[in-house]
């Protein structure tokens, strides 16, 4: 009776001060497009906050928060971003190691920050912060149809098609401004060109959705599968845009094992897709409730680009008994959330 | 907006949105078997709108299905990033598919819905970054249309910078934009087409550079331990970290590696190096080329935007080199990159 009290108390004190979530690397959240903050422009710290409260606020380390009216290179790299670098880097807070989770628009806001952090802060005398990779969950980094479709219609006095405003008005919830902040750089062709190219080479996990919590109203304007917000050509870290499924080549986003002739034909460098969920939207992929099993996005013959390494004991051993199947999910994804799978990968 | 526009905005969507499932969704698995059930949650970031559609699920009774850890997506991933380590990040290997890479100033069409019926018209640009005096040369296509203008305005202020009216081709709507020193970086560009007798805008994203540094000319390439050299002569008007990249294509004008360079500069004459490692060059005869420039001067702070260069070689033949002088050895990579491979190996062992 003793020891069960013991024990249970051990879990308890452990529970409150958070250790049973402790993990080797210290992990980073950075937020996507909050659009009601081109209406009103809110709190920037509290609605960061409370754009992860739905499952990964209590489990990170860190946050950046930034507001969606302002421009990625502007202020949201000088007030916003910036400080927090300076902060991380003075308390070594990256040495073990540091993971950023980013979701939709954060996922090209840390392309931008991995490309210039080393060179800002050792020019400010600082050093460099070690960042391993990035969970890049619903990624936005190759833009978004609906910015190109919301800033073209900002521009204009005319009346809109049923379809145009029943896609804007469900995607940022309210009548257009002349505050576009960050949607000038999730137009596709700016967001591709904002850092494509990273020097460091870090890895970067992408997970995607492919349901729409707007009915389907955005998907129309949105290039190949999507998740009502992004298509897969982003998502997945494909290095074009176009009008792709699935991520793999050889599974289907509904876990179908089968030839997918419309995949995705290149990936940005050092962008791997890992999981993909049909059942998840762009919001829900960050939420606590399972919406349904997931599959594997990795595909061997699309991802690895080189010539001198030999993958044939690999699919030897894991290969003979999935091409024997018709479909392909991932263990417990019946039960957990893709966000709970994602944050279980991280090493303890 | 007013509540009653937002009544008749939400009754349209319900009313849409079979429309929107039917005629727009062109997702084959979405298609085939659409019914629909209320969801019986709703996440922090769903909208309000209350009645979900969703479609039912394929059925997989008679199917045979497997389960895959998901640590196992992460040997994958660990053994293909693995891999990728055993290139240095100076010479990486590029294939035919490294769209980005091969084509770093591609311009993606930009679509624009014209009608309730999901009709669309297409606008592109010859490139999305120009460097002066480039002209800028834009095309529209789709039916219907009766005439098209263009505008070139200052971000923030609306200034006109430049305008014209499109022509009509064999096959699409043309015009050619004279270049202008004046251009600001990232100017706003506006069509506005009448379709139907409809005005239809298309603000497209663009970038008009004057150049911060010239690549004038190529050393001949030498052997330097594992690495074919390549020395760039580059110009430059301002001091500071510039990188330099490049494609190397082999003699069917296959790609081989994707070459870059990151180093500090002074302003005036300078000189930088390309490098091409013997691992990929294996198995590689010369004549080689090397092409798609890309001069950057990176940010020095927060706030400091990026510039760009360019080269007035567009191509550079390396006619003879022998592959063979090179020196065997691997590149071993860095502690940084070496703990990057730990952590998805320590995902690949289920932590």
């Amino acid at each position: 009776m003793i020891k069960k009290t013991i024990v249970l108390t051990g879990l308890i004190l452990a529970l409150l001060s958070g250790n049973i979530y402790a993990k080797k690397y210290k992990t980073v959240l950075i937020h996507g497009l909050q659009p009601f903050q081109l209406i009103n422009n809110g709190d920037v710290i509290a609605d960061g906050q409370s754009y992860w409260n739905g499952y990964w606020n209590n489990l990170a380390d860190e946050r950046i928060d930034w507001p969606s009216y302002e421009r990625v290179e502007g202020k949201i790299a000088t007030d916003y971003i910036w400080p927090k670098l300076k902060s991380f880097s003075q308390s070594d807070f990256c040495n073990p190691g540091c993971i950023f989770v980013t979701h939709s628009t954060g996922d090209l806001i840390a392309r931008y920050i991995i490309e210039n952090q080393a060179t800002w802060l050792e020019n400010a005398g600082l050093a460099p912060l070690n960042i391993v990779a990035t969970f890049d969950i619903a990624g936005a980094g190759g833009g978004s149809e609906l910015a190109d479709l919301a800033v073209s219609v900002a521009q204009s006095t005319e009346t809109w098609t049923v379809l145009i405003e029943a896609a804007l008005e469900a995607w940022l919830g309210g009548d257009l401004t002349d505050e576009m902040g960050v949607l000038h750089d999730l137009k596709v062709n700016n967001a591709r060109q904002i850092a494509p190219f990273p020097d460091a080479r870090i890895p970067r996990l992408r997970f995607i959705g492919d349901s729409s919590e707007y009915l389907g109203v955005t998907s129309g304007f949105i290039q190949g599968n999507d998740d009502g917000v992004v298509g897969t050509h982003s998502a997945c870290g494909g290095n074009r845009q176009g009008h792709f499924g699935s991520c793999s080549a050889s599974v289907d986003i509904n876990g179908k094992l089968a030839y997918q002739a419309n995949a995705v034909s290149g990936f940005m460098p050092y962008h791997y897709p890992m999981l993909m969920g049909e059942d998840y939207s762009h919001g829900s992929l960050l939420e606590q409730d399972n919406q349904g099993k997931v599959t594997t996005a990795s595909n061997i013959e699309q991802l690895y680009s080189g010539e001198n390494v030999n993958f044939t004991t690999y699919q030897q051993t894991k290969g003979w008994w999935l091409w024997k199947s018709d479909y392909l999910y991932v263990s417990n994804s019946d039960s957990n959330s893709l966000s709970e799978l994602i944050y279980s990968a991280l090493p303890n | 907006m007013n509540n009653k526009k937002r009544i008749i905005s939400i009754a349209v969507i319900i009313v849409t949105m079979i429309t929107v499932w039917l005629v727009w969704s062109n997702k084959p698995f979405k298609s085939t078997l659409i019914t629909t059930q209320q969801k019986p949650k709703t996440s922090s970031h769903t909208k309000q709108i209350n009645s979900v559609i969703k479609p039912k699920k394929i059925s997989k009774k008679n199917n045979t299905v497997s389960f895959l850890a998901s640590h196992e997506s992460a040997a994958l991933i660990s053994k293909v990033y693995a891999a990728e380590l055993s290139y240095p990040p100076y010479s990486q290997p590029l294939q035919a598919n490294n769209f980005d890479r091969l084509n770093p100033n591609y311009f993606n069409p930009q679509k624009m819905i014209i009608n309730d019926q999901g009709d669309s018209i297409s606008a592109t640009l010859s490139k999305y970054r120009y460097i002066y005096p480039e002209p800028i040369i834009i095309t529209l296509e789709g039916d219907s249309i009766n005439s098209a203008a263009f505008t070139l305005t200052e971000n923030g202020t609306n200034k006109t910078l430049a305008n014209g009216n499109f022509t009509l081709t064999d096959d699409n709507w043309q015009l050619t934009i004279k270049g202008s020193k004046k251009f600001p970086e990232q100017p706003q560009a506006k069509i506005t087409a009448n379709v139907n007798g409809n005005a239809i805008p298309i603000v497209l994203a663009l970038q008009y550079i004057n150049p911060i540094a010239t690549i004038t000319s190529f050393e001949t390439a030498t052997a330097a331990g594992s690495d074919m050299e390549i020395k760039a002569n580059i110009t430059t008007e301002k001091s500071g970290l510039y990188r330099v990249s490049a494609n190397l294509f082999d003699a069917n004008n296959q790609p081989i590696a994707h070459l870059v360079m990151k180093e500090k500069l002074s302003k005036g004459y300078e000189q930088i190096s390309l490098k091409a490692h013997q691992s990929v060059l294996v198995g590689k005869e010369a004549p080689f080329t090397l092409s798609t420039f890309m001069v950057e001067l990176m940010s020095p702070s927060p706030g400091v935007r990026k510039r760009f260069g360019h080269s007035l070689i567009a191509e550079f033949t390396i006619a003879d080199f022998s592959v063979s002088s090179l020196d065997k050895s691997a590149y071993q990579a860095s502690a940084a990159e070496m703990q990057r491979l730990e952590l998805l190996q320590q995902m690949a062992n289920d932590n």
